[in-house]
């Protein structure tokens, strides 16, 4: 990334900084940072002085030959911690300190011997040198440590956003990343898998329409500079995320309070952005590959559905087609009896393909919403009768056994839609049970509502499936594809009680063991035996 | 089933199959049939052949089939019997309410068919005498304001009576629940269905074996009511 850039940013900058210094607050930083700067000097003179002070109050106790070689390690002292500046302070203070106490004449800045002032010059170049090294020294070591800081840092930071797919909370996990060095708030603008423009943004943080159009223009165009984008007295950067070529993202980040870490983090920045604009690439690509799959899934559901309508549509024309053809070629030679099974055959197939049609219908009403809900009072029973008299023309000869009190109380509900739920429940339990075995339905009142139980003695389900009965297409594990039925006749009935405002649940002790379907509608405070002698 | 010899029913169908199987269907049983394709045809056809019933499909492609019971009615008392689908039960009571005197809901069988038309050929005849209505063991005593279930007599309260008196009158009809709300309680009331629905459950405490599951007073989900006539019957299991 080129950095070059933020030359441009230089009038803003002092603006910035100008509106910065309004305030009682920057004057007393301004001190401090000036305090922070002297105080190394200080420390420097402070050292060589006291060095110089004690060694010449000791000169009548013990004599020490070789001065300079403390002050040496005054410079070193110096250069170690604060590096080239005060150690060069505490070069010449030293010298000064050695014309003034050690060399003759003692407490006069002259030098009598020439040999002194070889030793004099000697030491000077010697501690130049050694402050010089040890503050190269110095350098590098912290440069070694902020680097291996920052690529810990980084390490950190890919580590956290790799490998999240949710747009969300990728976006969040970045802005969090990245905080540290571009300041906040942050905003971060994408574009969807569909172009639209996608922000997540910090508290606080504005995407204002300018700041919206300059990053459209940046995710267009791909550029490799950071952009500055100013809008009345304030002033947002904007940075590409880019992978490649192309830009997936712009990072908006506040004014120039953080622009001057940005410059000074140079590199790492980049790499920093990078590594985000990689996370952002690779969670779109999770995306759609995700949205493949549940379109493979859609493509293998409507695949079924089509197979299994066509089964359930073709299989009843197939046995009236073939009746119908056989009676009407060889009338003459069949007898009574064969005439009257063929024509029972066309009856119960003809019947069983309006049902399917029917439930085709039911379906076709679900998925375009145009289903309408018109309740008023009713009695349960009606709708139990009902819809038993429907079933028994599909499922002739079969036995269902009703239990229901006389004094259920009345309900607010749409008949039709109860009596089509309960006939798709009883058709579905009639089906998955052996011809021989009754079905019972069963109704009751409670405190607050009308219950209907049926109840089979079929091929029942494992406690696990007592949700997925209810969805498109599910057939039982115990299902064998003979049984006529798109898997859809749960369904419709869940979606026709719940529009009906009552609830569905499916029960079963184990495969093979039966199952039972719970039915339940509210009982409405508004409908109760009110004045009726 | 006994059918009405010469009578001439009026199939208005645009679909050319279904007029076909009903032609057929009601020829076999002596019926003599006229077709009508369109509303309008329909409405020409009843004023030239006098028709005796009128099958009609309510969903014609030229005009609305209530429009044609409506063009009817106003010259003629004729019965009348339409056609619907599921799931149109609106039309179902509109048609009731616009003077048609029974439905049949596609898919139908052609023994409901006759079943219905029978019965309303049959009451369409000068009006008998009799003064008692017997199904099953109900005999309801018209002139003597008596109940009688499989011999014993049964003490109904006067607006059970009148709701029972009301589906004698049109037995084996569907009577719709807003005409037995608006004969009993006036129009003003006739959008209190729960009224009809607790009246009814006591005339079959009374009246049924089996109160939940009516022999004789039964129900069309949201509709109406229907006393069953003797040939509504279900067979005896």
């Amino acid at each position: 990334m080129d950095y070059a850039t933020f030359k441009r940013t230089a009038p803003a900058l002092g603006g910035l900084r100008t509106r910065e210094g309004a305030g009682p607050w920057p004057v007393r930083r301004r001190l401090g940072r000036l305090a922070r700067a002297a105080g190394p000097y200080l420390a420097a003179t402070l050292l060589v002085l006291v060095t110089g002070v004690v060694v010449h109050a000791l000169a009548p106790i013990a004599w020490v030959p070789h001065i300079s070689v403390l002050f040496l390690g005054c410079v070193l002292a110096a250069a170690v911690p604060w590096g080239v500046g005060p150690s060069l302070l505490a070069v010449l203070l030293a010298m000064a300190a050695s014309a003034f106490f050690f060399f003759p004449p003692i407490h006069s800045f002259m030098v009598d011997h020439p040999q002194d002032l070889v030793d004099l010059s000697a030491f000077g170049i010697l501690a130049i040198v050694l402050s010089q090294q040890t503050a190269r020294i110095r350098r590098q070591a912290a440069e070694a440590r902020t680097r291996e800081r920052r690529i810990s840092d980084l390490y950190a930071f890919s580590r956290r956003i790799a490998g999240l797919v949710d747009r969300e909370e990728l976006g969040h996990a970045i802005l969090d990343g990245l905080r540290s060095t571009f300041g906040s708030p942050l905003a971060l603008i994408k574009l969807t898998e569909d172009g639209d423009r996608y922000v997540i943004k910090d508290p606080g943080a504005a995407t204002t329409p300018v700041i919206l159009a300059a990053a459209d223009r940046m995710l267009e165009n791909g550029p490799s500079v950071h952009e500055l984008v100013e809008e009345g007295d304030v002033a947002r950067h904007l940075y590409p995320l880019r992978t490649g070529e192309r830009a997936v993202a712009v990072l908006v980040a506040p004014d120039a309070s953080t622009a001057e870490s940005v410059a000074r983090s140079g590199l790492d920045v980049s790499a920093l952005l990078d590594h985000a604009a990689v996370a952002i690439e690779l969670g779109r690509l999770a995306r759609s590959l995700e949205a493949a799959r549940v379109q493979a899934r859609a493509d293998e559901l409507r695949e079924v559905l089509v197979n299994s309508v066509s089964h359930d549509l073709k299989t009843p024309l197939t046995s009236i087609i073939g009746s119908v053809t056989a009676l009407k070629e060889f009338w003459q030679r069949y007898d009574e009896t064969v005439r009257i099974d063929l024509v029972d055959t066309i009856y119960e197939e003809a019947i069983r393909l309006g049902h399917v049609v029917g439930n085709a219908l039911d379906l076709a009403r679900l998925r375009s919403g145009e289903m309408t809900v018109r309740r008023e009072a009713t009695e349960m029973a009606d709708v139990v009768n009902a819809a038993i008299a429907d079933v028994s023309r599909v499922a002739p000869g079969r036995t269902i056994d009703v239990d229901m009190p006389d004094d259920l109380p009345m309900l607010e509900i749409d008949p039709f839609l109860a009596e089509r739920a309960l006939v798709q429940i009883l058709e579905n339990a009639t089906k998955y049970s052996p011809a021989e075995t009754p079905v019972t339905v069963v109704a009751r009142s409670t405190a607050s509502a009308v219950t209907v139980e049926v109840s089979d003695a079929g091929i029942g389900f494992a406690p696990e499936e007592a949700v997925q009965v209810f969805e498109r297409f599910y057939r039982g594990a115990g299902d064998d594809s003979a049984t006529a039925g798109a898997g859809l006749g749960l369904t419709i009935a869940r979606a026709f009680v719940g529009a009906n405002g009552g609830t569905i649940e499916a029960a079963s002790p184990g495969r093979g063991r039966g199952a039972t379907f719970r039915v339940a509608y509210p009982v409405s405070a508004s409908v109760s035996e009110r004045g009726v002698a | 089933m006994s059918s009405e010899p010469n009578a001439i029913v009026l199939v208005v169908d645009d679909e050319p199959q279904i007029r076909r199987f009903l032609k057929a269907g009601l020829s076999a049983h002596g019926y003599g049939v006229v077709e009508a394709p369109t509303g309008e045809a329909a409405l020409k056809l009843a004023t030239t052949t006098r028709p005796d019933l009128v099958v009609l499909d309510l969903g014609l492609p030229d005009m609305e089939g209530f429009h044609v019971i409506a063009g009817l009615r106003e010259w003629s008392s004729v019965p009348i019997v339409v056609l619907t689908v599921r799931g149109r039960e609106v039309d179902k009571v509109r048609a009731l309410d616009g003077g048609v005197d029974d439905y049949v809901t596609k898919p139908f069988g052609m023994a409901e068919l006759l079943a219905r038309i029978g019965a309303l050929l049959r009451r369409s005849r000068p009006a008998k005498s009799a003064t008692t209505f017997t199904v099953g063991g109900l005999e309801v005593d018209l002139e003597r304001r008596l109940v009688r279930v499989d011999g014993t007599e049964r003490r109904l309260s006067r607006k059970q009576y009148d709701l029972l008196r009301l589906l004698v009158r049109d037995a084996g009809k569907v009577v719709t629940q807003q005409h037995l709300l608006r004969e009993l309680w006036g129009p003003a009331n006739s959008e209190d269905v729960q009224y009809l629905r607790i009246f009814m459950r006591k005339l079959r405490l009374a009246i049924e074996p089996d109160p939940t599951r009516p022999t004789y007073l039964v129900t069309e989900l949201g509709v109406g009511y229907r006393l069953r006539t003797q040939d509504q019957l279900p067979e005896p299991a």
